[in-house]
């Protein structure tokens, strides 16, 4: 078809449409007929609700929700691109936690928080409800001092573990001659290295009373370079007691301090239990393995690995599987059960031509009644944890959720647990590849964690000095 | 063509073959496999060779729930104008440069080769700029027009060497028929190069097909194409999508093999009736 | 008649459409020029520039020749483009044996010979993103039927992907296998186009086959053979969805080939500047191979 033809339907329908909407205007709603265009993450478990979100308040608003889907990393080219070159297509992005720095840094966003100070007459404060919101996700999602964008789930990381394997008489009996402790839920990760070590068997040997055919492991994580495996170690480097890249008080980074080392070490100490794959799962293969019945012990994010690990039609373990908090590594005070919360959330894209449109559609989206109706119909019980807290009290869902209560008490509720969130520096990208690749060769048996945290401390230290944080 | 002599030489020529189907099938068959297996056996040790019964949810899910079908058409509407448009100009510059002296020949030719010795993403944001700037954002004839300057310097060297194996004899008595070049051209060199014709419009095609980067960029809703899509399904983040990525890519391969298989007649048909006007 | 089209069909305009030469060459040089010599101007200006998107609000300031000299003690830049080089020569190498062999085996009559053509060029019809997703399955230790099969052989597992020495052979086999038919479809198309008539006459001389391929029928295709490993080179040097699926570039830099660093520098260091020095440099050594190499098939394929 000709660009000269394409034109001359694009008019034909501009007009047509015109016609329509201005004869419906007379009782028409504010924003009808606006189209919103949305960039969302395929394969995020959380994205598919929020999409239906958006589409339910678009019914009501009368606005014309668009989304085009892309898988997270073309988001990020794709967005960046349009950006740096002024294309006004988009409305609202999902933004992923670890580029909110570069993203509010670079003017690609602009952060909800700012445009409700700047149109308060525009903003419905029972349906934005802030205070219904946990604490982390207010606290995550804001840079400098702003809030950015709408959360899209709640709760971070947690340890899920075999309950055949923990509970049985034999493997209970042999851990207790072996370490001298109970086998419990680890409350220390000396502990859960313990028993990692102490699960892992070759085929042939005996595991909860029955011979394996094949190899079995202790644990999994997800190692490919560099997001994945930066954000699997993230939990240990901040357990440890050492800075995600930098101290924040001096801006200097402190990639090799001992602390840093150390959490290296533990977690290159565990790779011998686990599956040979590990450094080039993506955290999907690396729940899949778990879920396959592979593995004793996983540490992974709570909404995935209820999604694909409770759920009968997903997991083959469904039935033999809890979750508990993340151990925590003792003499290191205020980390008690680091655990990284990550996510994205949704983001008010700056070049847009509607963002009144697009803000008031996020603001009905996540009311709480939008939310819970959605909740209910579509995703009950493990497609989503919806980020408010009154409705993950809510009676009715959970008694649709089975697992909810107990997550509550466990993860959502609990005031001890140090949630955080990776650092805000728009370089955050750049030093992590060097830290994670150094740890990668590491794990792969290339250099000592030593040698490579050194290596990577020395590029950051020229890279913060390129971008003058430091002298 | 060659036809074999003895039983030994018949039995070689039938392994390769046979190890070269095995080697260039499995992993075609395999990927089949991944798109059939549900996501409980998915990771299943050690890895199923044949699956019983197979589960078509993500077919189900890709074609009609995602209507994929959509972007497969923006696909096959800009390869196939890509390819058109290379050919035409490509070919234009090969006969020149196969049949003519001239001065800069050389240089020119090494010129216009440069165009494929770079990635492509380090030119994505000067033309990026250059289609919005023209509003052709989101647009099939955007993606045309750019794919047919990447195919161009790939049909000038295919074809330059496909017409050069025309033998001059033929030429040289049509000009001294009083041919215009331009007759001679279209009569006489696109019918004798017929298979090389076919062969670089297979290959731009293809390319055309597959490329990633700029259709990612530039296009939002309407003109999405087939490989973006499947990009989208390499996320395993948050699941496990191998099953979805898998029957995308099986889709994506199923029409041309059917493609393949009734262009391959015509082209051995259109050969043999080439070779005999010489 | 002469074979030189001179510019003597007069000056001007008028000039230009009675040049046979120009009007043939012009839709190509004007194409070319619009889509690939201005942006790459483009890209050339940038070159010389500090842009990075993040830094100082995306201020770009002209740095001249900084980026240039910042690449040259750039090792990890120098080990790309020796990753790339590598890749390149092993993977076109392996892919023009095999593609001229199979060519040579199925260029003859059989049964199911349209079958098997066609079956043999399917790999190259697959996206590079689902190639790259594929292998990466079949590697895996685990679940992948590589290493099953080896199994039986009392072999592995081997960790293919996972281990530095053996990372980037295991995509060099995908990309073997995904481009050997386009070599293989180019060489198929010129043994098709060799008239019946010199074999017949080759034949009757009671010359063995094995003789005949090497004397007659590889002399007459050495063109198209060059040309096909030339364009698969070019390509296997920007080698990038594979690599970036099968090991995002790992264990450590192995298999950071230029692409992958590139991608990374720009999109992800957000270093436009830089990033753009790179394919400059990366170019004109391309350009100064390619020379030499196009020099060669010239004299070669006119050589008959």
């Amino acid at each position: 078809m000709s660009a000269l033809r394409r034109l001359g339907m694009l008019v034909a329908v501009l007009v047509l449409s015109g016609a329509v909407a201005s004869l419906a205007w007379a009782g028409a709603k504010k924003y009808e007929g606006v189209p919103l265009r949305v960039m969302l993450p395929d394969g995020w478990t959380e994205a598919k609700p929020v999409s239906n979100l958006l589409l339910e308040a678009g019914k009501i608003l009368g606005t014309d929700v668009k989304v085009s889907w892309y898988s997270m990393d073309e988001l990020h080219d794709k967005a960046l691109i349009d950006f740096t070159a002024g294309n006004k297509t988009w409305d609202i992005l999902a933004v992923q936690s670890y580029n909110r720095a570069e993203w509010a840094d670079m003017g690609l966003i602009v952060p909800m928080g700012k445009y409700i100070a700047e149109h308060p007459d525009v903003v419905d404060k029972a349906k934005l409800a802030m205070n219904d919101y946990y604490d982390i996700s207010i606290r995550n999602y804001t840079h400098k001092g702003v809030w950015l964008g709408a959360p899209m789930y709640v709760t971070g990381v947690a340890l899920f573990y075999r309950t055949d394997l923990f509970n049985h008489p034999d493997e209970k009996k042999n851990f207790k001659a072996k370490y001298g402790y109970d086998l419990k839920e680890p409350a220390t990760y000396k502990e859960f290295r313990d028993i990692a070590e102490f699960f892992t068997r070759k085929a042939g040997q005996t595991l909860a009373g029955k011979v394996l055919t094949l190899d079995f492991y202790g644990t999994s994580h997800s190692d490919k370079p560099v997001g994945f495996l930066w954000s699997d170690f993230v939990n240990y480097l901040i357990a440890f007691g050492a800075d995600d890249v930098y101290d924040p008080k001096t801006m200097r980074p402190t990639l090799n301090s001992p602390q840093a080392i150390a959490a290296g070490n533990f977690m290159v100490s565990l790779t011998p239990f686990m599956p040979p794959g590990h450094l080039n799962y993506t955290s999907g293969e690396s729940t899949a393995v778990f879920a396959e019945g592979s593995v004793a012990m996983i540490i992974e994010y709570f909404l995935r690995c209820a999604d694909m690990v409770l759920n009968p039609a997903k997991s083959k373990v469904a039935d033999k599987a809890a979750f508990t908090v993340l151990p925590s590594v003792p003499g290191v005070r205020g980390r008690e059960h680091a655990a990284h919360h990550g996510g994205n959330f949704l983001g008010l894209y700056s070049l847009s031509g509607n963002m009144e449109a697009a803000y008031k559609t996020i603001e009905l989206a996540f009311s709480k009644e939008i939310m819970r109706k959605v909740y209910l119909e579509k995703y009950v019980p493990y497609g989503w944890i919806p980020p408010r807290p009154s409705i993950l009290h809510d009676p009715e869902i959970q008694k649709r959720v089975p697992w909810m209560k107990e997550a509550l008490t466990k993860l959502m509720d609990r005031k001890d647990i140090y949630y955080f969130e990776q650092a805000p520096l728009p370089e955050y990208f750049r030093a992590m590849d060097a830290a994670a690749t150094a740890l990668h060769k590491a794990m792969s048996g290339g250099t000592t964690v030593e040698k490579g945290f050194n290596e990577a401390q020395k590029e950051t230290e020229a890279l913060f000095k390129k971008a003058g944080y430091i002298k | 063509m060659v036809a074999a002599k003895s039983p030994l030489k018949t039995t070689l020529i039938v392994l390769v073959i046979a190890v070269a189907l095995l080697w260039t099938l499995f992993p075609l068959y395999y990927l089949f496999l991944t798109s059939v297996k549900s996501i409980r056996i998915i990771m299943e040790r050690p890895p199923r060779l044949f699956v019983w019964p197979p589960s078509f949810e993500m077919y189900e899910r890709i074609l009609i729930k995602e209507h994929f079908y959509e972007f497969f058409v923006n696909s096959f509407i800009i390869a196939a104008g890509a390819t058109l448009l290379a050919l035409a100009i490509g070919g234009l510059a090969a006969f020149a440069f196969s049949h003519w002296k001239f001065r800069g020949k050389e240089p020119l030719f090494l010129v216009s080769m440069i165009g494929r010795m770079f990635p492509p993403i380090t030119t994505l944001v000067p033309i990026y700029l250059m289609v919005m700037y023209a509003g052709l954002l989101d647009t099939y004839l955007a993606l045309i027009l750019i794919y047919a300057s990447f195919q161009v310097p790939l049909v000038l060297l295919i074809l330059r060497d496909f017409f050069s194996q025309v033998p001059r004899e033929i030429s040289e008595c049509a000009y001294i028929d009083g041919c215009t070049p331009w007759q001679v051209f279209i009569r006489i060199i696109l019918p004798l190069a017929k298979n090389g014709i076919v062969a670089a419009g297979i290959l731009c095609f293809v390319e055309a097909w597959n490329e990633f980067i700029f259709a990612l960029v530039l296009t939002s809703f309407k003109a999405k194409t087939a490989p973006v899509v499947l990009a989208t399904y390499v996320e395993n983040e948050g699941t496990l999508q191998w099953g979805a990525l898998a029957a995308l890519g099986v889709w994506t391969v199923m029409p041309t093999l059917l493609f393949m298989l009734f262009l391959r007649k015509f082209l051995i048909r259109g050969l043999t009736v080439g070779a005999l006007k010489a | 008649m002469s074979t030189t089209m001179g510019k003597r069909a007069g000056s001007g305009w008028a000039g230009v459409l009675r040049n046979p030469t120009l009007m043939f060459l012009l839709p190509m040089g004007l194409y070319l020029i619009l889509w690939r010599a201005i942006p790459l101007l483009y890209t050339v200006f940038l070159s010389l520039n500090d842009w990075n998107l993040v830094r100082r609000g995306g201020a770009r300031t002209f740095i001249g020749l900084d980026n240039y000299v910042g690449l040259v003690w750039d090792a990890r830049f120098h080990d790309s483009l020796w990753i790339s080089f590598v890749f390149m020569v092993v993977a076109t190498g392996i892919q023009t044996v095999l593609g001229v062999g199979l060519a040579l085996a199925t260029d003859r009559s059989f049964r199911g010979k349209s079958f098997v053509q066609g079956a043999l060029l399917l790999p190259m019809f697959l996206t590079p993103v689902a190639v790259g997703a594929i292998w990466y399955i079949l590697f895996q230790p685990s679940i992948g039927p590589v290493n099953y099969l080896l199994s039986f052989l009392g072999l592995g597992p081997y960790n293919m992907l996972g281990s530095a020495s053996t990372a980037l052979w295991a995509i060099v086999i995908a990309d073997i296998w995904q481009w050997t038919p386009f070599i293989y479809l180019l060489v198929l198309s010129a043994l098709q186009g060799i008239p019946e008539t010199i074999i017949e006459a080759a034949q009757i001389d009671c010359a063995s086959d094995f003789v005949i391929v090497r004397k007659i029928i590889l002399p007459l295709i050495k063109g198209t053979i060059l040309v096909a490993a030339l364009l698969r080179a070019m390509e296997a040097f920007r080698v990038f969805p594979k690599i970036y699926v099968m090991t995002g570039g790992g264990p450590g830099h192995a298999t950071e080939a230029s692409g992958i660093l590139i991608y990374k520098t720009a999109f992800r260091f957000f270093e436009i500047g830089y990033a753009s020095a790179m394919t400059i440099i990366m170019l004109v050594l391309l350009v100064t191979a390619y020379g030499f190499y196009l020099k060669v098939v010239r004299r070669v394929s006119l050589e008959y």
